[in-house]
């Protein structure tokens, strides 16, 4: 910290060493934001749906 | 002279008139141990007669120091009820930082000057002065650069480095107070630094940001 | 932007065209089919942009426009010729991905002519507004319609609902604002002002915005080496109706750019294997040929680089 010497008549105080203390450098790293975590889609279903598979052939129309 | 008295005159001096903050913002007169506290930290190291050039053409740190100086003696001359003998003399201002600069001084030197990410960082670290009835050439610079302050405030906070941004609202706070329209909404990012910032030094900034604002302090 | 720079630029771009010209046979389609193959797919749709934005603003010499044509033919062949994106539209008419793809090459005089059919079709049933997208999303879809000539009458996309729906569209703090909401911001202004064609396309206030806020994100992201973004942001920069450019950020990126015209996506080791290292940094090559030809674009129009307009610096944001 500081140092100070004491004197007969009083305190000094280190110029250098104050400076460097009023000197308050930013901070060395950045935190900028690289990602937002992915937010999972509220679906207002309990359960979200499934997509639905392709079917691979048309269906063939039933007869009546 | 005891070992943690010494230590409080240096921590007067590092935090300059936002030492005396609570004085200047409620109005009450200074207490005659916080004027000796003060005088005796100036006696211990006066501040210099004849204070750098501004940077970057002069070095920065001492520079910082006698505006800082200049600052606590300010603030201390017109709150105590004593009358005050110790100068600090005004230093040379910050030069103006306008609309057009660019981030950082140009490698090639070209057009531009110094750039607001400098200009605004050192102008946080002169956030002490951002407090009401101080006024001079820091806050002229002040006036001329509220976007680079701004600016400098969003990078900060990008960065998450709190303090640097809780510094630099200051200034954008005292502007308000001072009537400059701003680019931001400078009450939401105070109340986002210091709801974010979580530090004590930053709580303290965004606390005396508030109070420039005219926004109600919270009593916890 | 100034000789000096405009040169930089030239010169970014020429290496990067190369480079994905050379390698361009790496980007072909698995098994000649858009289906199972999303990144090819998005990669060849990517490369005809490019190719196209150098053929659109006659910046380009011989050998450049040369290069062009080529990666614009491989690209063209590689989705049969426009039969993929037809052939996926026919069979999933929400797929707005296909116009949004065919556009460019369209603008290149890459025609299919069912394309041309049925593109005006999915205007009249509302595409720029129906499928549920991202509103920036939103805008390609209008872009794409308005490049091909079918943003008019009925299906006319709403330009200004969409643009204010985006994060830019409302201009909120700046400091709420992250990695995916840049490329967001990004992709509104390429839309809006069809990829610097038309600066005036970005509403005044959101110019204002840019011009303020800009120079912020640029710096944090060039702090933190995410070069793909940073590019994406240059080029933003070139958009503006007084573009904002500053000759450091594109020093950096010639430096940057690898011999071959690589430019890597952020500061992790480039992989040394030929194929992966096409599929980790092709897209932000492709984004750096894009944003040094925009630049050259406005390079050429404005006389001078005015100092940027702050805007009002006045009034809070709203």
């Amino acid at each position: 910290m500081l140092v100070e010497r004491q004197r007969r008549d009083g305190l000094t105080l280190d110029a250098e060493l104050l400076e460097g203390l009023m000197a308050r450098p930013e901070a060395p790293v950045s935190g900028a934001p690289l990602h937002t975590p992915a937010m999972t889609t509220l679906v207002v279903m309990v359960l979200s749906p499934k997509e639905p598979k392709e079917p691979r052939d048309p269906k063939q129309p039933r007869r009546r | 002279m005891t070992s943690s008295a010494a230590v409080a005159v240096g921590a007067v001096r590092v935090l300059g008139a936002d030492a005396l903050a609570p004085y200047v913002l409620t109005g009450r007169a200074l207490l005659p141990e916080e004027s000796a506290a003060v005088r005796l930290s100036l006696s211990a190291l006066p501040p210099v007669q004849r204070p750098p050039a501004a940077p970057p053409d002069g070095r920065e740190r001492p520079w910082l120091r006698a505006w800082i100086d200049w600052g606590l003696v300010a603030v201390a001359a017109r709150l105590d009820p004593d009358p005050w003998c110790v100068a600090a003399p005004v230093p040379q201002g910050p030069p103006p930082c306008d609309d057009s600069a660019p981030r950082h001084r140009s490698a090639d030197g070209a057009v531009g000057g110094e750039g607001w990410v400098p200009w605004s960082l050192r102008m946080g670290q002169l956030a002490s002065l951002a407090l009401p009835g101080l006024d001079g050439p820091v806050h002229q610079a002040a006036r001329s650069g509220a976007l680079a302050l701004a600016r400098g405030a969003t990078r900060a906070l990008l960065r998450r480095d709190f303090a640097t941004a809780a510094r630099i609202t200051r200034w954008l706070a005292w502007l308000a107070a001072d009537g400059v329209a701003l680019p931001l909404d400078v009450a939401l990012l105070t109340e986002d630094i210091a709801l974010r910032g979580g530090d004590d030094r930053c709580l303290l900034d965004a606390a005396i940001a508030r109070r420039l604002l005219g926004l109600e302090v919270p009593t916890t | 932007m100034s000789t000096a720079l405009a040169g930089v630029a030239h010169d970014i771009r020429s290496r990067a065209l190369g480079w994905l010209h050379t390698h361009r046979q790496l980007g072909a389609l698995d098994g000649g089919d858009i289906t199972g193959n999303t990144d090819g797919y998005k990669a060849l749709a990517e490369t005809g942009l490019a190719a196209s934005l150098v053929l659109r603003d006659g910046t380009a010499g011989s050998r450049e426009s040369a290069l062009a044509r080529e990666l614009l033919d491989f690209s063209w062949a590689q989705l049969k010729e426009g039969a993929l994106l037809y052939e996926r539209l026919l069979r999933h008419p929400l797929a707005t991905d296909t116009i949004e793809g065919y556009a460019h090459f369209a603008r290149a005089g890459y025609r299919h002519p069912g394309l041309d059919r049925l593109i005006p079709h999915h205007a009249a049933l509302g595409a720029a507004q129906v499928v549920e997208h991202v509103p920036n999303r939103r805008l390609a879809v209008a872009n794409a319609l308005r490049i091909t000539g079918h943003d008019h009458g009925a299906g006319a996309p709403d330009w200004a609902t969409s643009a204010r729906a985006t994060w830019l569209g409302g201009t909120p703090a700046p400091w709420c604002i992250d990695w995916m909401t840049g490329y967001h911001v990004t992709h509104t202004v390429f839309h809006l002002t069809d990829w610097g064609r038309q600066p005036g396309g970005l509403p005044g206030d959101m110019a204002a915005y840019l011009i303020r806020w800009l120079p912020v994100w640029t710096d944090i992201w060039t702090e933190t080496c995410q070069w793909d973004l940073v590019g994406e942001l240059l080029l933003v920069g070139s958009c503006l109706p007084a573009p904002y450019a500053e000759p450091d950020d594109w020093r950096r990126l010639a430096e940057l750019q690898h011999a071959d015209g690589l430019m890597p996506r952020d500061d992790q080791p480039v992989d040394d294997d030929t194929v992966t290292r096409f599929h980790d940094h092709q897209h932000t090559t492709i984004v750096a040929a894009i944003a040094a030809t925009v630049a050259l674009a406005r390079a050429l129009d404005a006389p001078a680089i005015g100092t940027p307009a702050a805007g009002a610096p006045g009034t809070p944001a709203p």
